[in-house]
């Protein structure tokens, strides 16, 4: 047995170790940071909407839920759950593994249903292998195409009026 | 030299069909494959994946490309029985100036009627006259008339697609598309063509066009 094949299989088996190392890292990294940031986003709508639960008008509330994905795997995340009066909006996480986008939750109210997705940059061994800067936007379809619009506080409550079917 | 997608479009093969139909299948397969590795890897995805798939799950991706594949089909469908039914059409203007059995079976269809597409196709036209000459000719033995009469059959079957995706699809199918897919009609395109063209030849008939 020649000593370069020995080297090259070495070589490739090491090489092979370190790859299944890294994604084992990236996986668990990602899961993290996804639950995360989604707890982010609850924090921040149930900021935007505080003079409302203070006086009772709505109720906020978090319940987990257990999502099943390619790749990440089985995993526990929360879900939003807003009340007004008897009817409710919903914020669901649908997952981590999100074509052009880093997650997605869904808005389900009693009028429609809205997309919202994370972008961010490719998770690099520097970052912790987490994702970087990130940004919220909404999901838009018009006809066969869809575009994105930025998520934020006068977006949201553009949508939740929407989604709860209020008219202003 | 030129590389049109059909060489000659007024004569359409069923292979010039199927070549196009695995060359856009192929492309398919080839751009879920890549929008699943864009997925896994995080990467920025190309414009026309973005503005189409934007926010889609795995399973999402799939869907899409089935979908994509399902009309795909469809559109191959559409081509083959088409060009079938041209095809007969143009046999059957040609036979019904012939003196045979079947050219005067045939020429009766054309009587009093305005224009050559007023001639039915299938019930009560071309097709059934076929069918008749099947079923009286002393020639074709018994064992082989049930096949070549279920095979026009077959045909009649891809019609109701026809029909279905020309005319908007404004009704439901009462068929499974999945009994549609492009290779299984060609399939029963080329089977109609066999027939007739045997037709021709237990008869001594002019051949099929």
């Amino acid at each position: 047995m020649s000593d370069d094949f020995v080297d090259s299989v070495r070589q490739h088996a090491s090489s092979e170790q370190k790859e299944e190392k890294d994604s084992a890292k990236y996986i668990e990294a990602r899961k993290t940071w996804w639950i995360e940031e989604v707890g982010k986003l609850f924090d921040d709508i149930r900021t935007w909407l505080d003079p409302l639960i203070q006086d009772g008008t709505i109720k906020f509330d978090t319940e987990d839920i257990t999502l099943m994905e390619e790749w990440l795997g089985s995993y526990t995340i929360r879900e939003a759950v807003i009340r007004l009066a008897n009817k409710e909006l919903r914020l669901r996480p649908i997952g981590s593994m999100i074509l052009g986008s880093y997650g997605r939750v869904d808005l389900m109210g009693p009028t429609g249903q809205a997309i919202i997705v994370l972008d961010a940059d490719k998770a690099q061994a520097e970052s912790g292998y987490r994702p970087v800067a990130l940004k919220w936007h909404i999901v838009k379809r018009e006809g066969l195409r869809r575009s994105t619009f930025e998520f934020n506080e006068a977006t949201f409550k553009a949508l939740f009026t929407d989604l709860f079917g209020i008219v202003r | 030299v030129t590389f049109p997608l059909f060489d000659d479009p007024q004569n359409l093969s069923t292979k010039a069909v199927l070549d196009w139909y695995d060359l856009l299948t192929s492309g398919l397969a080839h751009e879920q494959t890549n929008a699943r590795a864009i997925l896994r890897s995080g990467s920025s995805p190309p414009s026309y994946l973005r503005d189409t798939l934007i926010g889609a799950t795995p399973d999402d991706v799939d869907e899409y490309f089935e979908s994509c594949q399902l009309e795909l089909d469809l559109c191959a469908d559409l081509l083959l029985i088409a060009w079938a039914e041209a095809r007969v059409r143009t046999d059957a203007e040609k036979r019904r100036l012939h003196s045979d059995v079947l050219g005067k079976r045939l020429s009766l269809l054309y009587q009093n009627k305005e224009t050559l597409w007023g001639v039915p196709l299938y019930e009560g036209g071309i097709l059934e006259a076929w069918k008749q000459h099947i079923n009286n000719s002393a020639q074709i033995p018994s064992s082989d008339k049930s096949r070549m009469l279920s095979r026009i059959g077959a045909f009649k079957n891809a019609l109701i697609l026809r029909h279905w995706v020309a005319h908007g699809r404004s009704w439901n199918l009462t068929r499974a598309l999945s009994d549609f897919e492009a290779v299984t009609l060609a399939r029963t395109v080329e089977d109609l063509y066999a027939t007739l063209q045997a037709v021709t030849t237990y008869d001594s008939l002019l051949g099929f066009y």
